[in-house]
């Protein structure tokens, strides 16, 4: 288990086991809590605030379903980041990629606060912006991101080195 | 990475509207369904309660229907025990008139002139892309060649180093169909074959094993996502194996084919790793890490022959639609996709 998600696990264990008993009001305390992590991952994918709602909507639905079968609460958080992963593919190849900044959506009046994050977001490439959020958002590690992603482990290095890459060359422009 | 830009991803975000009101839909239908749930199990608790004091109600009179029912089955079985002594012969099944016996002689006759007949008829056999349980095989014919989905990680992976050196693993969802087949050989021209299988539960009856390491990518294995658990597995590498006919895949038995140490430059790294907006160069790179790669198929009949086809694998342009894929999500977008042809 990942250090973030010690945790994470300290802080919402009993949550998790009640809402695996199905208690809906601490199944929206749980979601509550990895709202955030959530929309990171799904923004990173979809770059796309609706599509990333659209993902999280339906790992809500998802893990509401399939809760009550997971047999490791420990791995909760891997698990739910794997079926938003999962949604979030789904919706992508159902929709046209959207991945440069020019097709990138601008960002709400109020939305002033993500501006910066999204900006350096559509700066990375689309196939190394998950593998960065994942890495250092998140706090995965590269075997487990490459579990997440079913990539190999090599794969996920070359991504995360190339991201990197293209991250600096973004702080270089600005 | 600068700290910078580790401040940046760890910035705390605000939730967009969006989100939050699609978040509250979605518990909100939680609530609504496991309201009816409680609803319903509500009402069937009711519903046993009202059918226990009907039938508490009722006793007395079932206890007198009892004894009748009793005495019935009891006639019943006496005239059952009476036509079994006349008509059956123990430790045989009945048979029923409409069925007739199999005289075990005639049908060893029979099946002698099935194969004496085939032995008569040009042995066929044909190869076909099976990619999931669920799914129509695809015939491999001459001429005609058939896609792999552009799937990243269920069909294909390419990984690579910060050096240039990078690899393949690609699957070979392939099935042989024929009569009289008792085994299939697969070899490979280039790299070799890996093959990832649940421990304890091989399907494969023969192989040669690849003399050297391969650091490539995997297809296969992975977390049980319903359990969060891994999956216990074995990767073999060789350059030849053998199946059963009977026997020709399992859901625990990924089989793919495997190189590594090939040169891409990092023009053709990011066609492939990247946004893959330039379809056309991305088939490029994809292709020049495959060139030349090729599988020999050898069929073992029952009676001692072989033959031999050759596939060739190979990296085209296309949409789904054009190359025949059903069922795709996308049909009409441009994409890579790796082509099998037999010879």
């Amino acid at each position: 288990m990942r250090t973030g998600e010690t945790v994470f696990m300290k802080e919402s264990e009993h949550l998790i086991e009640q809402a695996k008993g199905q208690n809906a009001d601490a199944f929206t305390e749980l979601m509550q809590l990895r709202m955030k992590d959530m929309y990171r991952v799904a923004f990173a994918i979809l770059m796309n605030d609706e599509d990333a709602a659209d993902a999280i909507q339906e790992t809500i639905l998802t893990c509401w379903e399939k809760l009550p079968s997971l047999k490791h609460t420990a791995y909760f958080q891997t698990w739910q980041t794997r079926i938003l992963i999962n949604h979030c593919y789904d919706i992508r190849r159902k929709r046209a990629p959207l991945t440069g900044l020019e097709e990138w959506e601008e960002p709400s009046a109020w939305d002033h606060y993500n501006v910066e994050w999204k900006e350096a977001l559509a700066g990375v490439g689309e196939a190394y912006r998950v593998v960065l959020i994942l890495y250092y958002s998140e706090g995965y590690r590269i075997r487990e991101i490459a579990e997440l992603l079913k990539r190999p482990v090599s794969t996920v290095k070359t991504q995360l080195a190339r991201g990197r890459e293209q991250m600096a060359h973004y702080y270089t422009e600005q | 990475m600068k700290e910078k830009e580790r401040i940046l991803f760890d910035e705390n975000l605000e939730i967009p509207d969006i989100v939050s009101k699609k978040a509250e839909t979605a518990f909100l239908q939680i609530r609504q369904s496991q309201e009816r749930k409680n609803d319903m199990e509500r009402d069937m608790e009711r519903d046993m309660e009202n059918e226990m004091t009907r039938e508490l109600r009722s006793t007395k009179k079932r206890h007198t229907g009892v004894k009748a029912a009793v005495a019935a089955a009891a006639a019943f079985a006496v005239l059952v025990a009476v036509s079994g002594a006349v008509g059956g012969v123990p430790g045989q099944h009945a048979h029923t008139d409409s069925v007739p016996d199999i005289d075990l002689a005639d049908a060893s006759s029979a099946t002698d002139g099935v194969a004496a007949e085939t032995e008569t008829i040009e042995k066929k056999f044909a190869l076909a892309l099976k990619e999931a349980k669920d799914e129509q095989a695809r015939e491999l014919k001459t001429g005609k060649p058939v896609a792999i989905k552009p799937d990243w990680a269920s069909s294909w992976v390419i990984c690579g180093d910060e050096e240039g050196n990078y690899s393949y693993c690609l699957a070979l969802p392939v099935v042989c169909e024929g009569e009289d087949i008792d085994s299939v050989t697969y070899s490979i021209n280039k790299g070799a074959f890996e093959i990832v299988e649940a421990k304890g539960a091989s399907i494969v009856a023969d192989m040669k094993k690849y003399d050297g390491t391969i650091n490539a990518g995997s297809i296969g294995g992975g977390m049980d996502e319903t359990v969060g658990e891994q999956m216990d597995v074995t990767t073999a590498y060789c350059t030849a194996f053998t199946l059963d006919y009977a026997c020709q895949s399992s859901e625990t038995t990924w089989i793919n084919m495997v190189k590594d140490q090939i040169f891409l430059s990092d023009d053709e790294a990011d066609a492939v790793f990247g946004d893959g907006k330039d379809v056309e160069k991305r088939c490029a790179a994809m292709q020049k890490l495959i060139d030349g790669l090729s599988v020999t198929c050898t069929v073992h009949f029952t009676d001692g022959t072989e033959q031999t086809a050759q596939l060739a694998i190979n990296a085209v342009m296309g949409t789904a639609k054009e190359l025949g894929i059903e069922n795709a999500v996308d049909p009409d977008v441009e994409d890579v996709f790796f082509i099998f042809e037999r010879d």
